[in-house]
């Protein structure tokens, strides 16, 4: 079952389990804002698998709460990935890091997975094996994943999401946009 | 038969939609999988031959002078089943085409779990092909020590291609080395010789290569070039717009034109030709999407056998489209047409061809050992990338299949700091005048090969190296910008004009384009040697240069109006002459240890605010005329591939006009010449008085037509177009007209007749102008009031005062 992320905000504190937050841009700015909050508290770990990681924002959305953002900025740990390839290295090392506890934030998870270069096989087999190290870093650490939902153009890989769905705990996803006919009427038309 | 093109001849005739018939076609024409020499699954599309349709064949020079030394130029290279490759060259001194063979086992690597090699050990011992299997250690990259890897030679590449894609399904743990390199690649690596290279060959009685050596350099400034013999194969109309009727065929020693018929003549005439004359390189118009397609089908229907090829043995070779991403954009590249023994290019699939033409193709192919056929059509990224093999496997360091390695972790903070581009100092708005544009000669490629960055080896503390021994970017790099600057040099050495200037000015383009890339391919995702932080540290040292360079500039008096990433435009009171300017340039380089050049001195320049906003000012937009009378435009209407032709051509006649006045005086007078051409333009398009064809919108579409909720004008003309039966791909260009009425646009392909009359003026009006307002608003004119006036008229318009001329002479100085 799927929260809706516009009605229940991300929930705290986290344990150490498999979160996943699907929607379009809105959530990338809210993964960003659960960075900076993380950030203003605690080190965590951020893998960025969609060149998401806006640090400009983050720095901006911290600011009026610390007098040392260098110090906050420095809480974040992050890397970014750009081939599917990099994703599964990148999560392979996190999950080799022992009893490592930080929050594992990873932005875009599927983006790179819908390269149409990696054939639907290997897509599935790197996501399988990236999966596995989600599964072992979330023993230890809360992992928060967010993906897009699949382009009309990609849509011969929707096993991918749904794979990445079935392995998460807690879901959470952006609603779907109002059509016209649900939309209120204005006031004054 | 007779040469004169014919339109009574109507059953032969192909056009608009004949294209797209023509492509379904050739799909049933019998297709042959095979491996290409590049991982590419390449489909082979085969015309039945029948001997006794064969004509004697003009190929009997392609016999292999046996047993003696061989001289000549090295035209295509292939691979050849068990034979190994087969190359192909230009007799040196006798005009010949010759072929050999060349047994050529091949190598790869495989590294990881000792287990998992064992595994594969037992699986290739005894298969058919494997020569050797021993355990070795080489040079990986990114790697500080070298390392164990299981060493896999097999006896030729078309095999070595099959048994590795093989392994990679059954041994996806295991890290690829050497695996995927083309056969281009491995031969330079191992003989030295590239496409165009005059060659030493020994070979025995079988045609069968014993040794093989070049006798000059990819290097060569001046290389010793072959007399090519180039066969020019043109519709006489564009397939997609109209009926083609015939083609038109012409060489150094012939022109014909060959009308369509039902006998099928024109055809016999055609492979006559092709026999005849035995060109080394074709060039097409719309080869790849008509014209090739269309020979092979009225070849494979007449059951006459065309010799496209020069090697009789092999069909046509088909490379499949693609669209694919390249620096923000999506690419859409149709199906291409291969051939064996000779090549094939196509003017209109030659990615870089307006830029550099043969020439450059031609030296595009040496430098990066990309045959020709390619060079002319992938973009210059896949040059770098296979030169950067060939270094790496010169200098024996492995070639990885997959890059790995990811970014080494960043603070939030250190991300802002690395992840920056170029620098970028915004313009001074206005006209200024005895303006000098001075810039760096390749700053980025100059700052990688001085700061030796490279993925494999420590980076730089700005642009001082941090190690001595070059890395493989660099040193791939390093003969490049050398050759591109004597290249320069040489162009120097001839009148503006000169057929040589012209040809050195193409080759120079074409190492440009090279120089251009290799920088963004240090940040491409899949780049064998690419490493973000590489990429960072390049912008990093660019960024230092430049804020030196400005420090030398305000250090000796001159005002920098304006900088961007490699430029800057500076100004004293005073200084106009070359040589005012030339102890400034040492003094840069000198600070910098990178060579910046003086671009030319601006006899007046305009830089551009904000549409929005004319208080902020805009990077990289500006025209200005330098002394030399040439104008130079950046970011206006004119340089941009979707302003209508005819807009475009406007607004540079009205900058040409302006630049004309040289004092203060005769400004006025041409200001106002350049808005009688802006009146007579509007006008003439109230009139609809503008041929429709200049007014087209080159558009794109990015993704798959189901893939867009909202519409642009270019997707809801491809919607057009694929109502049409036209298959529409991602990255594919869109022509078309704004037009009056519910169907706001008229896609052009569609191949239909168009009445001028339906054009949409009102938005054509608008963007004439904004086009002319951009000119007129550096000399006082309010674009918003332009841009009323041209939609409504009965304005007053006023001229406020321009911003900065007052410094323009009044007379000659």
């Amino acid at each position: 079952m799927e929260e809706n992320i516009a009605v229940t905000p991300f929930k705290e504190p986290f344990i150490p389990k498999i979160y996943l937050v699907l929607g379009r841009q809105t959530v990338s700015d809210k993964m960003l804002q659960l960075i900076a909050a993380l950030a203003l508290r605690q080190p965590l770990t951020v893998l960025d698998c969609g060149n998401r990681s806006n640090m400009y924002a983050v720095a901006k959305l911290i600011r009026p709460y610390t007098s040392d953002p260098v110090a906050v900025l420095g809480h974040i740990r992050l890397s970014r990935a750009f081939t599917c390839i990099q994703v599964l290295t990148m999560l392979e090392a996190a999950a080799a890091r022992p009893q490592a506890s930080d929050p594992c934030i990873i932005l875009d998870l599927l983006s790179t997975f819908l390269d149409e270069d990696v054939k639907l096989p290997d897509a599935e087999r790197l996501m399988d094996r990236s999966l596995a190290c989600l599964r072992a870093i979330s023993q230890t650490a809360p992992v928060v994943i967010s993906a897009r939902p699949l382009p009309l153009i990609a849509r011969e890989r929707a096993s991918l999401y749904e794979a990445l769905h079935e392995a998460a705990d807690t879901r959470w996803a952006e609603p779907e946009a109002l059509t016209a006919g649900h939309l209120q009427p204005a006031l004054f038309a | 038969m007779s040469k004169q093109l014919s339109s009574a001849n109507k059953t032969m005739q192909q056009g608009a939609g004949n294209a797209r018939l023509l492509s379904r076609q050739s799909s049933s024409i019998n297709k042959t999988v095979e491996q290409g020499t590049d991982n590419a699954h390449l489909l082979s599309k085969q015309v039945p031959v029948s001997n006794t349709d064969l004509e004697p064949s003009s190929e009997g020079n392609a016999l292999a002078p046996a047993g003696k030394v061989f001289r000549g130029w090295l035209l295509d290279l292939y691979t050849s089943g068990e034979d190994g490759v087969k190359l192909w060259f230009i007799g040196e001194g006798d005009d010949v085409r010759v072929s050999f063979t060349h047994n050529f086992p091949v190598t790869f690597y495989a590294a990881g779990d000792h287990s998992e090699l064992r595994r594969l050990w037992k699986q290739l011992q005894g298969q058919e092909g494997i020569l050797s299997l021993r355990r070795t250690q080489k040079q990986d990259v990114f790697v500080a020590d070298p390392v164990d890897v299981m060493e896999i030679c097999v006896s030729n590449p078309a095999l070595q291609q099959r048994i590795f894609f093989g392994l990679e399904r059954d041994f996806d743990s295991l890290t690829w080395y050497n695996s995927d390199v083309t056969i281009q690649c491995r031969y330079i690596a191992r003989y030295g010789v590239f496409p165009m290279a005059l060659c030493e060959v020994v070979a025995d009685n079988r045609g069968r290569i014993q040794s093989i050596k070049p006798l000059n350099s990819r290097w060569d400034v001046t290389p010793n070039l072959p007399p090519l013999r180039i066969l020019n194969i043109l519709p006489n109309a564009d397939p997609a717009r109209s009926q083609v009727s015939g083609l038109i065929i012409s060489s150094d020693t012939l022109h014909e034109e060959l009308a369509f018929d039902k006998e099928s003549v024109w055809l016999r005439e055609v492979n006559k030709i092709l026999k005849e004359y035995d060109p080394d390189i074709i060039v097409t118009d719309w080869g790849d999407a008509w014209v090739m397609p269309f020979l092979l089908s009225r070849s494979e229907e007449a059951n006459f056998p065309l010799s496209l090829n020069r090697d009789q043995e092999r069909s046509v070779r088909w490379q499949k489209e693609t669209s694919y991403f390249s620096y923000g954009h999506i690419i859409f590249r149709p199906e291409e047409a291969h051939l064996f023994g000779r090549c094939h290019i196509d003017r209109k699939s030659a990615m870089m061809w307006s830029d550099y033409s043969l020439a450059g193709t031609l030296e595009m192919a040496r430098v990066t050992t990309l045959p020709i056929e390619k060079a002319a059509r992938v973009s210059p990224g896949q040059g770098i990338s296979a030169m950067q093999v060939i270094t790496a496997m010169e200098k024996d360091v492995l070639v990885p299949y997959q890059k790995r390695q990811v970014e080494q972790f960043k603070t939030g903070l250190q991300l802002i700091q690395s992840d920056r581009g170029g620098m970028i100092y915004q313009p001074k708005i206005g006209v200024h005048t005895d303006v000098a544009e001075i810039d760096f000669v390749s700053m980025y490629p100059a700052v990688i090969i001085k700061g030796n960055i490279s993925p494999e080896v420590p980076l730089p503390d700005l642009l001082e190296p941090a190690s001595e021994e070059l890395g493989v970017v660099p040193l791939t790099l390093k003969p490049l910008y050398e050759k591109r600057v004597a290249l320069k040099h040489k162009i120097r050495e001839y009148v503006p004009g000169h057929p040589m200037a012209k040809t050195l000015s193409e080759r120079a383009m074409a190492l440009k384009w090279l120089l251009v890339v290799c920088f963004g391919f240090l940040g491409y995702k899949n780049a064998r040697y690419g490493r973000i932080e590489a990429h960072e540290a390049v912008t990093k040292g660019g960024r230092e240069t430049l804020l030196r360079a400005k420090d030398v500039c305000e250090e000796n008096g001159f005002e920098v109006l304006h900088m961007y990433v490699d430029a800057l435009w500076v100004k004293k009171r005073g200084y106009s002459k070359v040589s005012d300017f030339e102890p400034l340039i040492q003094a840069i380089n000198d600070r910098t240890g990178l060579t910046i050049n003086l671009d030319g001195i601006f006899r007046w320049i305009a830089f551009l605010p904000s549409k929005i906003d004319e208080r902020i000012p805009i990077a990289n937009r500006f025209f200005g005329v330098f002394q030399s009378g040439e104008v130079k435009v950046r970011g206006l209407e004119a340089r941009r591939r979707d302003t209508p032709r005819w807009i475009a051509a406007v607004q540079r006649e009205m900058i040409d006009i302006i630049g004309k006045a040289k004092y203060r005086p005769e400004l006025e007078k041409r200001i106002l010449e350049a808005f009688q051409i802006y009146q007579r333009a509007l006008a003439l398009l109230k009139a609809c008085d503008v041929p429709p064809d200049q007014m087209l919108i080159n558009g794109k579409v990015s993704y798959a037509l189901d893939a867009y909720k909202a519409s642009t004008a270019a997707v809801r003309a491809a919607r057009q177009m694929e109502a049409a039966g036209m298959p529409i791909r991602p990255g594919q260009r869109i022509r078309f007209l704004f037009t009056k009425g519910e169907a706001d646009v008229f896609a052009w392909e569609l191949g239909k007749p168009f009445d001028p009359k339906m054009l949409d003026a009102e938005k054509y009006i608008r963007l004439l102008a904004k086009a002319g307002a951009a000119v007129l608003m550096p000399f006082g004119l309010d674009p918003d009031l332009l841009i009323e006036w041209s939609e409504r008229g009965h304005i007053q318009l006023q001229l406020k005062e321009a911003y900065s001329t007052s410094d323009l002479p009044d007379q000659d100085k």
